[in-house]
């Protein structure tokens, strides 16, 4: 009697699995689902929508959403097929191909830009940072666990307290989206926030938020930050679009360069920036590299597989991935290389 | 069959069919990881020390929220119950904040106490207080009049005795239902007022576990909180039962 | 001296009237028994007397003095006794004593005493739902003798114990209250019983109840239920009851 009970169970059981296994819409490939986070650092992309260049280069795109949340949400909405495109930061990409994910990094987007801003009011800060004991008994908020902003500021703390510069027991780190960093700093729930230009300007000039020199040029010089993240997918079954894909974001990266009050206006027109109730001068000033650390725009791969991979090794140590990727876990150069000897580079 | 064997039967049935849906492929292993990742997962939790940590700060949340929970809603219950002016004087803002779920407090939480463990305590106070506090009202509400009349005359005289000596004791049963719902409540928004990462504890541990991505991680903690709830409603009956010895019959 | 009385007590509930009128007295040490149809109201003037009940008019009073509220010389024993049922019979007979703030030692004497005079010993530490329905009843008893009341106010005690407990419970009241020697105000639906115990047998009218009649009962003790007396006694308490449900007919045919 309770073997046919439990043989009942089973065999529903396989067939709800079963059945649910096939519930996944076969969604069209050739269209390029692209997701961002609320930033400049993925002007690239934004400025390429607005002038129509995918269209013009024969590409179907769509936006797949804005991650206010940091690039954690914004990887476990491609693990679940949201997009097969983002521009993200590097430290999430790594924890989701750790995990999973098959996507390569095929062009950077930029590098550095981090700093430390500290609660202030009216424009003066609260409390001065000169060395790292100074975190002591302070409470930072910093990006969405796994974000690239908190592996480096984590890792630094590493190394400051090998060196005995700090008691990291006695910082508390807290982690949470932009939206929620920028309350906490101007109602002194946190003390500081580590976070990136340009989203910075936002508290520095609103008078809540005063900048430091904790930078990355402090922190760990020269590491990548955001990137360009496509599926094996569709680097397998349509590497011509890709190709075209990384044309635009060069050339929509270039012009990012040389046209900022233009790239400033577009930015925060895709991102609803002053319906968030931000002023669209802080895109400009971080655009403009008005503070003490610049954005960094650079699309060149090779640039950053040396610091990536150290990266890499970070994240196995603390645990956020099982084993320690490779580089061709990580990277497809193909195209950005092909591009290159096109233009005899 | 005994129940408790059919408990454990069922019990490792579950964790069998867990295992082997993933390892056989049925289901993405990178979705739903095998029991073993998941339970294997502990250990290397425990040599971190993550683990402890994260369950004597749960603890300290758990025990701010569901202690002042109890604290609060057993005496308002009674006076609520004993005093028609106090309960209908309450009962509209009751009913009113009653239906808010304890998640739409966390920005709430956040502004008044801060990031702190009082934070978190905040969102599972939320969620423990009104299941005893209704539970405690109807016990008081239910004790049979005859039971009140003899006890006057039997000489009590004053309201503060009639409730020690006859109104809590005969609400106890309720009282206890009451309790053992708002444990689990409690554990319930446990998780919820850890997310927004007031200060640790085993939800900000799958928050965290959630943003690396790491889903075997997310189904070990998920694992320790089904334990933890398992044996405090377990621990609850068992001491319900010692206490409730008077009742007819057998306390579920 | 009369040890109650009570003097044209009127009590209304609402707009109904329950009890117009109603005068009768307790003598000390008197076993006085209280018949009558059902819904008439006598439960009502025990919680009257009791001290349950405080709004009614007319005069009611104990030792010569007005009650007002609960007077620790009275003790009520309720129908189907009302234990508390978390309590063991040791802790539910020492309640009264706990309230009075006794402290545990003497307590426990007085308990014990009272519940061997009940003959309950060795089930003190056993719970309601573990007794019988005759034995919740003598622990019910024990619980206010405690008290030492002089005055016992019973309400059908025994009305739900089945009959050949009953007799014998009967027989243990009388005992107990040659010993106590208090007065009994003992409130039944049985004729027989009422014979059986009482001092004194008085017949309450339909409602708005009254005293109808009243009955010396002067038969010496230990009575003998079958004796001729008995039989004589009860059949003329049945009579009067007769005339007052032949009474409601005609109220019946006045009222058309």
């Amino acid at each position: 009697m309770y073997k046919k009970l439990l043989l009942c169970i089973v065999l529903v059981l396989v067939a709800l699995i079963l059945s649910s296994t096939g519930c996944v819409e076969e969604r069209e490939t050739t269209t390029l689902r692209i997701g961002f986070q609320p930033s400049a650092h993925h002007a690239a992309g934004m400025i390429a929508f607005e002038k129509g260049w995918f269209r013009d280069a024969g590409i179907n795109a769509t936006v797949a959403g804005i991650y206010w949340g940091g690039g954690s949400p914004e990887m476990e909405a491609m693990r679940a097929g949201e997009m097969n495109v983002a521009y993200v930061g590097i430290s999430p990409a790594i924890n989701a191909i750790g995990h999973g994910l098959d996507a390569k990094v095929v062009a950077a987007a930029q590098k550095e830009a981090q700093v430390l801003v500290v609660a202030a009011t009216n424009g003066t800060p609260d409390w001065v940072y000169t060395k790292p004991s100074d975190l002591e008994g302070k409470t930072i908020g910093t990006l969405t666990a796994g974000s690239i902003q908190d592996v480096v500021l984590d890792s630094w703390m590493n190394r400051m307290e090998a060196e005995g510069r700090l008691d990291k027991s006695k910082v508390t780190i807290k982690y949470m989206g932009i939206g929620d960093m920028m309350t906490g700093l101007a109602t002194k729930k946190l003390d500081a926030i580590y976070l990136s230009e340009e989203l910075t300007e936002i508290p520095v000039l609103a008078g809540y938020g005063a900048y430091t020199n904790l930078t990355s040029r402090v922190t760990r010089p020269n590491h990548p930050c955001c990137v360009l993240l496509v599926s094996d997918d569709l680097i397998e079954n349509h590497p011509d679009i890709v190709k075209k894909l990384v044309e635009v974001h060069i050339n929509a990266t270039e012009y990012a360069m040389s046209h900022p009050e233009e790239t400033a206006e577009i930015v925060s027109d895709f991102l609803d920036w002053e319906e968030h109730g931000y002023p669209k001068e802080a895109i400009l000033r971080g655009l403009e590299g008005e503070g003490p650390i610049p954005i960094g725009y650079d699309t060149n791969p090779h640039n950053i597989t040396e610091t990536t991979m150290e990266l890499v090794q970070v994240h196995y140590e603390r645990g956020y991935i099982d084993r320690p990727l490779s580089e061709s876990d990580i990277f497809d150069y193909s195209f950005y290389d092909e591009i290159m000897r096109e233009r005899g580079m | 069959m005994r129940r408790k064997t059919l408990n454990i039967i069922g019990l490792l049935l579950f964790f069998l069919l867990w295992q082997l849906i993933p390892m056989v492929g049925l289901v993405n292993p990178d979705y739903l990881p095998p029991f073993s990742d998941a339970i294997m997962k502990i250990p290397t939790e425990i040599g971190k020390g993550t683990l402890q940590a994260a369950l004597l700060e749960s603890l300290l949340h758990y025990a701010i929220g569901f202690g002042g929970a109890l604290l609060l809603a057993i005496p308002l219950g009674v006076a609520m119950g004993r005093f028609r002016v106090i309960e209908s004087l309450l009962y509209p803002v009751e009913e009113m904040v009653r239906p808010i779920p304890p998640i739409a407090w966390i920005p709430v939480a956040i502004i008044w106490f801060g990031y702190t463990p009082w934070a978190a305590g905040f969102i599972i106070f939320i969620g423990a207080f009104f299941p005893t506090l209704i539970n405690t009202y109807d016990g008081v509400r239910g004790v049979s009049r005859t039971d009140i009349e003899a006890a006057i005359t039997l000489g009590v005289r004053d309201e503060l005795t009639m409730i020690r000596k006859i109104v809590l004791p005969a609400s106890l049963p309720n009282i206890f239902t009451g309790v053992r719902v708002s444990n689990a409540a409690a554990w319930m928004c446990l998780v919820a007022g850890e997310m927004f990462g007031a200060g640790g504890g085993i939800g900000l541990e799958l928050t965290l576990s959630r943003n690396y991505m790491d889903m075997a991680r997310i189904f070990a903690y998920m694992l320790i909180l089904g334990v933890i709830g398992l044996s405090s409603d377990i621990g609850f009956r068992r001491y319900e039962s010692k206490v409730l010895r008077w009742r007819k019959g057998v306390v579920a | 001296m009369s040890k109650i009385v009570v003097r044209d007590l009127t009590k209304r509930f609402g707009d109904l009237l329950v009890i117009k009128d109603l005068s009768f007295d307790v003598k000390e040490r008197e076993l006085l028994c209280m018949v009558g149809p059902s819904g008439c109201g006598k439960s009502t003037i025990l919680r009257i007397l009791v001290g349950l009940d405080t709004d009614f008019e007319g005069e009611v009073m104990i030792d010569g003095e007005p009650v007002i509220g609960h007077n620790p010389k009275i003790g009520l024993v309720f129908q189907e006794g009302a234990l508390f049922m978390w309590r063991t019979v040791l802790g539910n007979v020492e309640f009264g004593l706990e309230v009075k703030g006794v402290d545990k030692k003497r307590r426990r004497e007085i308990s014990m005493d009272a519940i061997r005079m009940v003959g309950l010993e060795g089930f003190e530490n056993c719970y309601p739902h573990e007794l019988s329905g005759g034995m919740k009843q003598r622990a019910a008893l024990a619980r206010v003798l405690v008290n030492d009341p002089e005055i016992l106010l019973m309400d059908e005690p025994f009305a739900a114990v089945d009959a050949q407990t009953r007799n014998i419970l009967q027989e243990e009241l009388i005992d107990l209250w040659h010993r106590t020697g208090n007065t009994i105000l003992f409130v039944t639906h049985s004729i027989d019983e009422a014979v059986y115990l009482g001092d004194r047998i008085i017949v309450l009218d339909r409602r708005p109840t009254r005293v109808r009649a009243t009955f010396d009962n002067t038969i010496p003790r230990p009575r003998d239920r079958t004796s001729a007396p008995c039989v004589e006694l009860r059949r003329k308490i049945l009579g009067v009851l007769k005339e007052i449900r032949a009474g409601v007919k005609e109220d019946f045919t006045t009222f058309k």
